[in-house]
């Protein structure tokens, strides 16, 4: 095992480049566990629906064109889902939504497989983000820094628009506190409206990046959902921060297990769980949107 | 101030409290009947297809059982099900091709080293509130999938081709051959059921259960009241992580063959959703499902469209009868009692033994 | 036979209960605790009972130090407790709770509790069919099973009319010197307090401001500043 091997910049990059991906997820799964007090178990299914549409429309526009596309598309996704799915159903305990979500997924899936097949996809990355550059001392793939700079851009902006914008405060008052949210004027079924729609189109968002990055394959949803009920465990159920956090966590726990036991790699996620369970079973966040 | 009172027993009608004790006794003769007679349908259905679809949707009801047990005592739903089917169907084949145990040993010691796998878990899993025990039990699965199909393994486990299972001797004197046919299988997997069926309704009418059940009403009160409310919930959960166990056994006796898909969110899915549509608040009521869920897979299968059926009846369940079909049964058929005997005490009484 | 040593709970700057400390020695009495709203009455509830962890202090029974001590222990080695907010069981018949608890703790005569309380008459109806008052009688007979040694009663009259205040205090009081149990209890109408019991704990905010007998609490001047308004 060589030192420098776990430090390099290169590992450094790729931890990034998937905590880049769960960040955008879990945020979302986050949000709108924030403001519905529901656990979306269907995200997982959503981020897999935005990948395989992001394939069919980058073969038949273009990987920008998917950018934008897809996850509109999957915000209009996320309107029927609040307006059929969370809404009638806001009353009722957090199993009933939860099993229903798992219902979800359990639809989602096959459906994708009865459209696109069963076979792995590949989708190239555009022209512009192909290829490597020179990244202190190592050559890096465009793609991953473009990954990472979504990313980082994406909860730059979410906690701009959740400290600076009258919506986002809301967001964080309904979160915290829904009854006297509700009370003091806030309409939470517009706002739920915008936060899940926001919540899928971010799921979206990451499917279409995760193209390029990972395979595009029927597996990619479970596997992923894992690593964001992971992730959102581990940050503190509804702490947006902790889930940011946490995805950065998981993403270097990713990386260093690749390094020192390659052939387990896949395994260190469920230790990081493990260990915090055992040592702070509540998570690291301050709980609830923060 | 009353100085001595009658005690409370003998508020109750004495004569009811006979009837039930000597009903009970009868019920046992009633229920060892169903299940000796049960053994010789194979005899009369002698259709390999319709058999082998019944034991489907038996082995699916054993594992529906299981997880309705918890839910239903604990209100602990445990998404991750496939956990407790996958991992004792790959030990039997483990057992059989790595440690040459003959094939009763092979079962026992499957079913022995899940169940204290569950007793692991559940110790880490079992203090968390239904949501994020949902979650990691579905992580659980997740990670026992991948540890299926890592490379590493792959000589052990078969990876993702899968594990093609050659049994050392008999199972109870059944060949590896004769197991797979659907008429010499059939009284193994009915028994297996009918024991489960038998274990979890006299685990939910003991002590035990009534404490379950009173910490699901109110665990502050339960602890305020001298009740540990840890290990009565750890225990409900190897009694249902056993159960569930027995289907992945037996899944593995009929199929000598165990895959990732086992473990699969999709397997664990099937579950769930017969549980749900049966209902969990009776002991059975996951084995109708189950049936209703195998049955429906033939029939729709075929259609394409079984997903889009499957998650209607997860809406249609959730939003609309909760208590699943045989609860929706059941609930009309006490009200029909209810106008019959017009009014309320001898139909609330035996909703609450029913309980 | 129980005694509370600079018990405090404190969140962040907020002490809900800021090192209070008294004793009650004796057993068989029946002791108030009073305050204006916000006094901390129901965290010292919480905090000797264990459902609050105290950020300081200690808690003796019996001159065992019982404060590290779970939940669950406590109440199997009697001590017992009554909720603000009734705390039942809601699916249960008031006869499967109350014999649940009973067969838990060796309680010997279930009957006298059961025709004390006067729940005979609801004795197999659900519990969340029968009435508030009743509801109030089943959380409060709950905490008396087992015979306890020590019971903390948090507002049993709440929510309940002066006579009904008056006839469970009465009861109390029955209970508490047959069964020689020592009840503190939290209420908040203060002239039963006074007629009722045999000593006395005054908070507000947080702090302790006097424990004594009821005519000393009464001429009390923090006290009489504090909740009784003008003399009593």
């Amino acid at each position: 095992m060589d030192l420098s091997q776990l430090f390099n910049v290169a590992q450094l990059a790729n931890a990034l480049a998937l905590a880049s991906l769960l960040t955008i997820l879990a945020s979302g799964l986050a949000l709108i566990f924030g403001l519905r007090d529901a656990m979306n178990f269907g995200h997982g299914a959503f981020y897999m629906l935005g990948a395989y549409l992001g394939y069919s429309v980058s073969n038949r526009l273009s990987f920008w064109a998917a950018l934008i596309v897809v996850p509109l598309l999957l915000a209009l996704v996320g309107a029927v889902f609040e307006l059929a799915v969370l809404r009638p159903l806001q009353k009722r305990s957090r199993m009933d939504v939860a099993l229903i979500t798992f219902g979800l997924a359990l639809v989602i899936g096959p459906a994708i497989y009865k459209v696109w097949g069963t076979a792995p996809l590949s989708v190239e990355a555009p022209p512009a983000l192909a290829g490597s550059v020179q990244l202190l001392g190592t050559m890096y793939p465009v793609y991953r820094l473009f990954l990472i700079a979504v990313g980082f851009g994406a909860c730059v902006a979410l906690a701009l628009w959740l400290k600076y914008t009258r919506s986002g405060m809301h967001t964080r008052a309904v979160s915290q506190q829904p009854h006297i949210a509700r009370m003091m004027g806030v309409n939470t079924d517009r706002l739920s409206l915008l936060v899940v729609c926001l919540g899928t189109g971010f799921a979206g968002l990451a499917g279409v990046l995760a193209g390029p990055y990972l395979s595009v394959d029927p597996g990619m949803g479970a596997s992923i959902l894992i690593s964001c009920l992971i992730v959102v465990v581990v940050g503190g159920l509804g702490s947006i921060g902790g889930a940011i956090a946490a995805a950065v966590v998981y993403g270097f726990i990713q990386v260093i297990g690749t390094v020192l036991f390659p052939s387990l790699a896949v395994l260190a996620p469920y230790l990081l769980l493990f260990v915090v369970l055992l040592w702070r079973p509540q998570g690291f966040g301050r709980g609830r949107v923060a | 101030m009353n100085a001595v009172a009658a005690p409370p027993s003998t508020a109750s009608s004495p004569t009811r409290a006979r009837v039930v004790r000597s009903g009970a006794s009868s019920r046992w003769w009633l229920w060892l009947l169903v299940v000796a007679i049960g053994v010789f349908v194979p005899k009369v259905v002698t259709s390999p297809f319709y058999l082998s679809l019944v034991i489907n949707g038996m082995i699916l009801g054993v594992a529906a059982v299981g997880i309705g047990f918890l839910m239903h005592q604990c209100g602990l739903v445990m998404f991750g099900v496939a956990a407790f089917i996958g991992l004792p169907a790959y030990l039997v084949g483990l057992a059989s091709a790595q440690l040459g145990l003959g094939l009763n040993m092979a079962v026992l010691l499957a079913l022995l080293a899940s169940t204290l796998f569950a007793v692991l878990v559940g110790a880490l899993v079992v203090r968390a509130r239904p949501l994020p025990f949902a979650m990691l039990t579905l992580a659980l699965a997740q990670m026992l999938k991948s540890v299926a199909t890592l490379q590493a393994m792959r000589p052990l486990t078969g990876g993702d081709d899968g594990l093609a299972m050659t049994f050392n001797g008999t199972f109870l004197t059944l060949t590896q051959s004769e197991l797979a046919k659907p008429a010499v299988f059939w009284p193994v997997a009915w028994i297996a059921l009918c024991a489960v069926l038998t274990l979890a309704w006299c685990a939910g009418r003991a002590r035990f259960g009534q404490i379950l059940r009173a910490t699901q009403a109110n665990e502050e009160r339960m602890r305020f009241s001298g009740f540990d409310t840890y290990v009565p919930r750890l225990i409900a959960f190897t009694l249902a992580a056993f159960i569930v166990s027995v289907s992945g056994v037996l899944i593995a006796l009929n199929s000598a063959f165990a895959s990732a898909e086992l473990l699969d969110f999709a397997t664990g899915g099937h579950a769930l959703v017969a549980m749900l549509v049966g209902g969990g608040g009776t002991v059975g009521g996951p084995l109708v499902g189950a049936l209703l869920y195998t049955w429906g897979q033939d029939a729709f299968g075929a259609t394409g469209h079984l997903e889009l059926f499957t998650g209607i009846a997860v809406v249609a369940v959730i939003a609309a009868f909760p208590q699943g079909a045989t609860g929706f049964v059941l609930q009309l058929w006490r009200r029909e009692r209810k106008a019959d005997h017009g009014g309320g005490d001898a139909a609330r009484g035996a909703d609450h033994a029913a309980r | 036979m129980l005694r509370v040593e600079d018990l405090s709970v404190s969140y962040g700057n907020v002490h809900a209960l800021d090192g209070v400390s008294f004793e009650v020695a004796q057993r068989g009495v029946l002791h108030g605790i009073i305050g204006p709203n916000g006094a901390g009455k129901s965290t010292l509830m919480d905090a000797i009972t264990g459902r609050r962890k105290p950020t300081r202090g200690r808690v003796w029974v019996d001159g065992e130090d019982i404060t590290q001590r779970p939940v669950p222990w406590r109440r199997r080695r009697g001590m017992s407790r009554s909720f603000q907010r009734t705390s039942i069981f809601p699916g249960l018949t008031v006869r499967e709770q109350l014999e649940l608890v009973a067969s838990q703790l060796d309680e010997p005569d279930l009957a006298q509790i059961v025709d004390t309380f006067e729940l005979r008459d609801v004795y197999d109806e659900v519990a969340d069919s029968i009435a508030y008052g009743d509801q109030r009688r089943v959380d409060i007979a709950l905490a008396m099973i087992g015979e306890p040694r020590l019971m903390l009663l948090d507002e049993p009259a709440a929510g309940l009319s002066t006579t009904e205040t008056i006839a469970l205090f009465e009861h109390l009081t029955v209970l508490v010197r047959q069964r020689g149990v020592t009840a503190l209890v939290v209420e908040h109408d203060v002239d039963a307090v006074f007629r009722f019991c045999d000593a006395i704990t005054a908070l507000d905010l947080g702090k302790l401001l006097v424990t004594g007998k009821p005519a000393e609490v009464r001429a009390d001047a923090r006290v009489i500043s504090a909740y009784l308004g003008t003399a009593a």
